[in-house]
């Protein structure tokens, strides 16, 4: 199969690869959700400017969800539906995070604070309701918000508009 | 009357046509100042009411019937009148102005003009009059000629309420409910959560073996008569037993694998049709979805399972509690709805379709032919027996056939007193009202707010409406994903203890309708 260049790495084309093995929109929402927070937590960069920092956590994004696909290529959907040996893997990781980012917010890390991880624990934070459920929801709004626009050419495009619709979507920033 | 106007307004509002035609009189409820210390302003060019005159005449809008009553009703109420100008006093906290020539001279309106005019004669506190609509192409065209334009904000609602039906718990609160080992009191869990549960809510958790999922249930108490829902006591969340992940079905003590040989694919299928489409505490119920998802078959099978005439003793096992007074059916007959759209978004009236009724209507019927063809029914009888009266001739033409009236299943029938199935369309919905009915509502996001509103009002004693819809799906000009009818009866039934909502989360149908989905070609 060739790739022309608009199929290049995007949230587009990696939704699409998921939503292959993932049908349930509900649990598609939860792992994308999960995965934006799960591939930020450790996010570094000494990339110099803003925009370019942007588009690392963005590719960040893409390496979790690329992770994703390969665990569900592996798993038995006998025991479980496929994703949910994935999702439980990824809370393990995420709620603990959460759990004491949230209780201790609006004290945060200096690293978390310029990163868009920090804009997203004072957005989870300031809402009523568990974060778990605002994850799901944000991740299936980024998921509809990406297959509504369909894929993007151009790679610095691509980069941009999926940092946007990740910021808006988890944020309400645009 | 006087000719000495106010001059000073809290705020002044110019909304265009598509306004009203969405919110019906709503609109003069909504734009009131409501704190009594100052007063708005609603600015009506004569041109705007012979637009809404022409709307009411060319696709029988409710909004625009009533708004146009609702404003020879304010004209009652003028205190000031001169040379085009003419005001009338709603409330403590509204005017409107009525803006005729020579102040707007009729062939020579423009937006520009009337804008000009209102600014000139009135002082709204917050700058400039401005203009509300919903219609992109006005946010583009006079947004960029500088004038201040506005979206309608009191008729949003967020597309993402339709998550409300199921919602993700946490670990704290499934821990809590196995260690408490029985319902748990609704205060606590709202303070585990922090947040409110409506009733007949869900709440999903990753357990052990899977997805768990819990419910909020409460006692019910209705009036003597049973026929309406006065409170919902001790309100409650209870987990689902692990026996529920099997999908096995009840109709009162009646069990069942199917109905009608559809069964549930999955649990929020399984939700949807026995906590929805198969309770009887439930009297509205929201099933929402993408295309494929299952809501119409779901929809269409569980009314017709519950219309059939049943043998005696069938008919008492399935009955549910403080439904006894039918002798046949738990609902008289089905009153199937849609807008009158079609794909396109273009307005179209019955009318403009060619050949008898039924094949006026055949293709708006396709999803229920679809059902009828899947489920059981086709072995028995073909679609339009359903649309035949039993012992009558109707728009349908001779009564029922012989075919029509064969034992489904060997104990039951399609109902001998009406019609199984009665199409109509909201335009036709003015005056009538139903009682012990099923009604479908299809598409409900093709409906704008205030026609659904005037669905609901017609429900009589003993019916049942299902909603569906989609808000991705819509092909309403007017309508959006944050304004449309079924998003906006969700928020303001969502609380109600006898509405319930589920969102399906599955397509059923191939990639490729899947993929099409996101086709930019139809995406507006």
């Amino acid at each position: 199969m060739t790739m022309s260049p608009k199929d290049s790495k995007q949230f587009y084309s990696l939704f699409q690869t998921l939503t292959g093995y993932i049908e349930n929109k509900d649990e598609l929402g939860s792992i994308v959700g999960y995965s934006v927070i799960g591939s930020l937590i450790n996010f570094e960069t000494n990339s110099g400017s803003f925009q370019e920092i942007n588009f690392e956590q963005v590719k960040s994004v893409y390496r979790s969800i690329e992770n994703v696909i390969s665990a569900c290529e592996k798993e038995d959907e006998i025991a479980h539906p496929i994703g949910f040996s994935v999702y439980c893997e990824l809370r393990t990781i995420v709620d603990p995070f959460l759990d004491e980012k949230i209780e201790e917010y609006p004290i945060m890390s200096e690293v978390h604070e310029k990163y868009f991880l920090g804009e997203i624990i004072k957005s989870l934070s300031n809402r009523r309701g568990n974060y778990q459920d605002h994850l799901r929801r944000e991740g299936l709004a980024l998921l509809v918000d990406i297959q509504m626009s369909g894929s993007i050419a151009g790679r610095r495009n691509s980069l941009l508009s999926d940092f946007q619709k990740m910021r808006y979507n988890f944020t309400g920033k645009k | 009357m006087s000719d000495k106007f106010r001059e000073n307004y809290s705020k002044i509002f110019i909304p265009f046509i598509d306004v009203y035609e969405l919110s019906g009189t709503e609109v003069f409820s909504r734009l009131t100042r409501d704190d009594g210390d100052d007063k708005n302003l609603i600015a009506i060019p004569m041109n705007f009411i012979e637009r809404l005159d022409e709307f009411k005449d060319k696709s029988n809008s409710v909004g625009a019937i009533d708004v146009l009553r609702f404003l020879k009703n304010a004209r009652n109420n003028i205190y000031a009148s001169n040379n085009g100008r003419t005001v009338c006093e709603i409330s403590e906290g509204l005017d409107i102005a009525f803006l005729d020539k020579p102040l707007i001279p009729k062939n020579d309106f423009s937006i520009e003009k009337l804008e000009e005019i209102v600014n000139e004669n009135w002082n709204s506190a917050d700058g400039k009059a401005a203009i509300i609509t919903n219609r992109e192409k006005y946010h583009i065209k006079y947004g960029s000629r500088g004038f201040r334009i506005e979206d309608p904000e009191f008729l949003q609602v967020s597309a993402d309420i339709v998550n409300e039906g199921i919602i993700d718990g946490n670990d704290k609160l499934l821990a809590k409910l196995y260690q408490h080992k029985g319902p748990l009191n609704l205060e606590e869990v709202s303070d585990i959560l922090g947040r409110e549960l409506y009733p007949h809510q869900f709440i999903r958790f990753v357990g052990k073996k899977g997805y768990d999922y819990a419910r909020v249930e409460g006692d019910i108490v209705r009036n003597k008569s049973g026929s309406r829902i006065l409170r919902f006591e001790k309100p409650r969340l209870r987990i689902l037993p692990q026996g529920e992940k099997k999908f096995n079905l009840s109709v009162g003590n009646h069990l069942r694998d199917d109905i009608l040989g559809i069964s549930p694919r999955d649990m929020e299928q399984y939700l949807a049709m026995q906590y929805g489409l198969l309770n009887e505490d439930v009297s509205l119920f929201f099933l929402t979805g993408a295309q494929g998802s299952g809501k119409t078959l779901l929809s269409f099978v569980c009314a017709v399972d519950q219309i059939l005439w049943y043998e005696k003793d069938m008919r008492n096992k399935r009955l549910q509690e403080n439904k006894n007074k039918l002798k046949s059916g738990l609902y008289k007959n089905i009153v199937l709805l849609k807008p009158n759209e079609i794909m396109g978004g273009r307005r179209r009236d019955v009318g403009a379709l060619p050949g008898s009724l039924y094949s006026k209507i055949k293709p708006h019927l396709g999803p229920y032919l679809d059902g009828h063809r899947e489920s059981i029914l086709h072995q028995y009888f073909p679609f339009e027996e359903m649309l035949r009266h039993p012992r009558f001739s109707n728009d349908f033409g001779e009564k029922r056939r012989d075919c029509g009236n064969s034992k489904i299943n060997n104990e039951a029938r399609l109902p001998g007193d009406f019609e199984a199935i009665e199409m109509t369309y909201s335009g036709f919905m003015r005056g009538r009202s139903f009682t012990d009915t099923f009604i479908l509502v299809d598409e409900a996001q093709n409906f704008s707010p205030y026609e659904v509103k005037t669905i609901l009002e017609r429900m009589g004693e003993g019916c049942k409406g299902v909603i569906m819809g989609d808000p991705l799906q819509v092909d309403n000009p007017y309508c959006s994903r944050e304004i449309n009818g079924m998003t906006h009866a969700i928020s303001h039934y969502l609380n109600k203890p006898y509405s319930s909502l589920i969102n399906l989360t599955r397509n059923y149908r191939s990639q490729v309708s899947a993929d099409a989905q996101d086709w930019k070609a139809f995406n507006s």
